[in-house]
């Protein structure tokens, strides 16, 4: 757990590093996660430590979310205000998205 | 001030405070999930933020106060954002045979979903920071709330709009799929996944596990080819 950890942080900050030094326009964990997958394309698999330590990860991903997401609080009254706009904008974008990617697929897919 | 008072202001003050008060609420609301039989609306994040909102209200911290004390658990965001590679090396593995035809799909769903965005936020005049905020909630949230600050949005906004969509998923996907049968588990698994990022892949793998590994290959690819396209669309769109 500890060294899949280890390594996941490692790769993020050679990703921040490169996207600051080639100043490319991409989150440095983006970057960080492309060199993770280059890696794993070159040694032909994945670690045992690496699974384990993304499992732990992924199952407690809603708790790692807690903090930015309290931070709508001094956002409510905003929220309230544009309640319609976005509301409308989430629910018709997403059955739009849905639909689109779901006909594109089934006209691609034989 | 009695001293009663000047205790209970330092421990509400005690920078262990927010990490304590983020664990016990989550670990209740994540009871209470298993309990319900995973009810969409009980989802734990949504339940677990509700909560720590009021009890900060109540309490008089502020947002700033326990930010710096959950900071903690954020920073691992970053570590999550690498280890999504995992999950995307392995479908890329397994799903080789229907690559080319799924990379066409969610390249242009990636242009798709923020073109769509962007016109209904021009029709309704939303303004550019909230129009950022909504441009990446397709995306599953450790990427859209980097890419919201990248763009000028408000990664809070950011992380709620990603949760609501992700939402949208187990409310209205079965009705989806009894409008629109889907000729395969492909098929299914890739429109979810990109509609509806990690909550929707939870919800493609009760359909099966094709299904799921679809979901979280078209949601991986979502992600990156977002994070990469995002301040070009920006520019030109």
């Amino acid at each position: 757990m500890i060294v899949g950890l280890i390594c996941f942080i490692c790769f993020q900050l050679a990703g921040e590093w490169l996207v600051a030094y080639l100043s490319l326009p991409l989150p440095g964990s983006i970057c960080g996660m492309l060199l993770l997958l280059i890696f794993m394309i070159a040694r032909g698999g994945v670690d045992q430590v690496l699974l384990v330590a993304s499992n732990a990860l992924f199952s407690r991903l809603p708790l790692l979310l807690i903090p930015v997401t309290v931070g709508v609080m001094p956002w409510l009254p905003f929220l309230s205000a544009h309640f319609f706009e976005i509301t409308f904008i989430l629910l018709l974008s997403y059955l739009l998205t849905y639909l689109f990617a779901f006909f594109l697929m089934t006209k691609l897919v034989k | 001030m009695s001293s009663f008072t000047i205790a209970n202001q330092l421990i509400v003050q005690h920078p262990l405070f927010g990490l304590l008060l983020t664990l016990i609420v989550y670990q209740c609301c994540l009871f209470m999930y298993e309990k319900s039989g995973r009810l969409a609306i009980l989802h734990p994040l949504l339940i677990s933020a509700a909560l720590i909102i009021s009890v900060l209200k109540l309490s008089g911290v502020s947002y700033f106060q326990y930010f710096e004390s959950a900071k903690l658990l954020h920073l691992f965001l970053g570590a999550v954002t690498v280890a999504l590679a995992i999950p995307l090396y392995e479908s890329l593995r397994k799903l080789r045979r229907l690559f080319l035809p799924v990379l066409i799909s969610i390249s242009f769903s990636v242009f798709f979903s923020v073109l769509i965005v962007r016109v209904l936020a021009e029709l309704l005049h939303v303004d550019e920071m909230l129009t950022a905020s909504l441009l990446p909630k397709s995306v599953t949230t450790p990427i859209a709330i980097s890419l919201s600050e990248e763009i000028g949005g408000e990664a809070a906004l950011t992380t709620v709009f990603v949760l609501i969509t992700g939402l949208f998923a187990p409310l209205l996907l079965s009705a989806l799929l009894k409008l629109f049968p889907a000729k395969n588990d492909a098929v299914s698994g890739i429109a979810i996944g990109i509609s509806a990022h990690a909550i929707g892949t939870a919800k493609a793998l009760e359909i099966s596990r094709e299904c799921g590994a679809f979901s979280a290959l078209a949601m991986s690819l979502m992600g990156i080819l977002t994070a990469l396209f995002m301040p070009f669309m920006i520019t030109y769109l």
